[in-house]
């Protein structure tokens, strides 16, 4: 089986685009459910 | 000998037989195995590995034949249609049996310990490291784009997206995709213990994380599965259908007014596509498609993305302490990879043998259902990334 280098390296950037992505959309996602919690705020532990 | 000769067709098996089909019918075994005697994932294994046999068996009528028939004019080729064939083409080519079940697994997520503390929704992202990481591997290894994109979403630990992703990139190896996914979530309880092990010390494992329970106000919950659809739908439009699907479950369950509903699509739903899933993704695992080299280093692969997603979240979460006072115990990273709820266990588990009193349960839980968004998200991503 012979290694390819170069399509590896030519897959890097998306990978890395990839997991950024993933962090983005789970930051605002994040973002919204903090707005969420503030406009609606917790109720009462009982 | 007129009688033997015309007794020959119940021997027309010996005529199509393989070494491959007889191996196939050994895992098929071994997965059954596994399933019953081990409880590994029963309600996947068990099927897949019965649906290996029934698609192995020599002019197995499960499965599409092509006859030759002769007629006045010459020759005429005949299509005799197998049930497993039909179900695969009207349940998975389609995509519709893993959106129905993901109907059915929204219903039964409690999004509560995420909303009560939304950081963990950070280490979900972490934790998806090991399908890009995968990914990239696959390609060194000599795997196309598409099969290398189908291989690292072994890593979403999530089966229904698993079968989603594969099928979208039209993977010749769902079969041995499907086999390695589920093997791994059933095996998460050995393979999550190791590779945190490998990256934390024993005083991080003992770090005690408080837990003062929050309760989210009902509208936060009806709001919140509205409004992750239309954050992925518009950032990831190629997540919509899963991500849809997961957060019309979960509205239903809110709801509060469908509480019939949502008890159908936990269970009988659920069940009834779950009954038919595995036995239908065994349309995959014929001999000569599964008994191959790739198979093998798929199945290596799929270990590789398990680590890899491990050691993301584990690492991002000893990156946030690095800048956080209140200290979070790295283990908890690990819970972000989508393997619901069985990771989450394995980490209170770790937890409490490090420390009988430090209950991590319900942190863990929280950045586990936040991986079973973002490994629908990252599935999404790769889906528009890669076209």
């Amino acid at each position: 089986m012979q290694l390819n280098i170069s399509g590896f390296l030519a897959v890097l950037p998306t990978a890395v685009y990839g997991i950024l992505g993933v962090f983005v959309v789970m930051a605002l996602i994040y973002g919204v459910i903090r707005l969420l919690l503030a406009v609606f705020p917790r109720d009462k532990l009982r | 000998m007129h009688f033997l000769q015309s007794m020959s067709f119940l021997l027309d098996w010996t005529k199509g037989i393989t070494p491959g089909m007889v191996l196939m019918w050994i895992i098929g075994g071994v997965l059954i195995f596994l399933a019953i005697k081990k409880d590994f994932e029963p309600a996947l294994l068990l099927p897949m590995g019965f649906g290996a046999i029934l698609v192995n068996i020599p002019f197995s009528g499960a499965i599409d034949q092509i006859y030759r028939a002769v007629t006045g004019g010459g020759s005429l080729e005949i299509v005799q249609e197998g049930i497993i064939d039909v179900l695969f083409r009207a349940g998975i080519a389609n995509e519709v049996f893993p959106l129905l079940l993901f109907v059915g697994i929204g219903a039964m997520i409690d999004f509560g310990p995420l909303l009560s503390n939304p950081k963990m929704l950070l280490f979900g992202a972490a934790a998806q490291f090991g399908i890009f990481f995968t990914m990239s591997v696959s390609v060194l290894f000599g795997f196309d784009l598409r099969d290398a994109a189908s291989i690292g979403i072994i890593g979403a630990a999530d089966g229904p997206t698993a079968i989603f992703v594969s099928n979208f990139f039209q993977s010749k190896y769902i079969g041995a995709i499907m086999v390695a996914a589920y093997s791994y979530m059933a095996l998460v309880p050995i393979v999550q213990p190791f590779a945190i092990r490998l990256v934390t010390t024993k005083a991080e494992r003992r770090i005690k994380m408080r837990y003062s329970p929050k309760s989210v106000s009902k509208t936060t919950k009806i709001l919140f599965p509205i409004v992750v659809t239309l954050i992925a739908g518009l950032f990831a439009p190629q997540s919509v259908s899963l991500v849809g699907f997961l957060m019309f479950g979960n509205l239903i369950r809110e709801c509060g007014v469908l509480d019939s509903l949502s008890l159908s699509a936990q269970h009988e739903l659920a069940n009834l596509i779950t009954l038919f899933l595995g036995i239908t993704i065994a349309s995959r695992m014929r001999a000569e498609e599964f008994v191959t080299l790739d198979t093998f280093i798929i199945i290596a692969l799929g270990l590789v993305a398990f680590v890899f997603d491990t050691i993301g979240g584990v690492l991002f979460a000893k990156l946030i302490n690095i800048f956080s006072k209140k200290k979070i115990n790295p283990m908890v990273g690990a819970a972000g990879i989508s393997a619901f709820p069985m990771s989450a266990r394995v980490i209170q588990k770790m937890g409490t043998a490090e420390d009988p009193t430090n209950h991590l349960l319900m942190h863990a839980v929280g950045a586990n259902v936040a991986g079973q968004i973002a490994s629908v998200i990252a599935g999404g991503l790769i889906m528009t990334l890669i076209h």
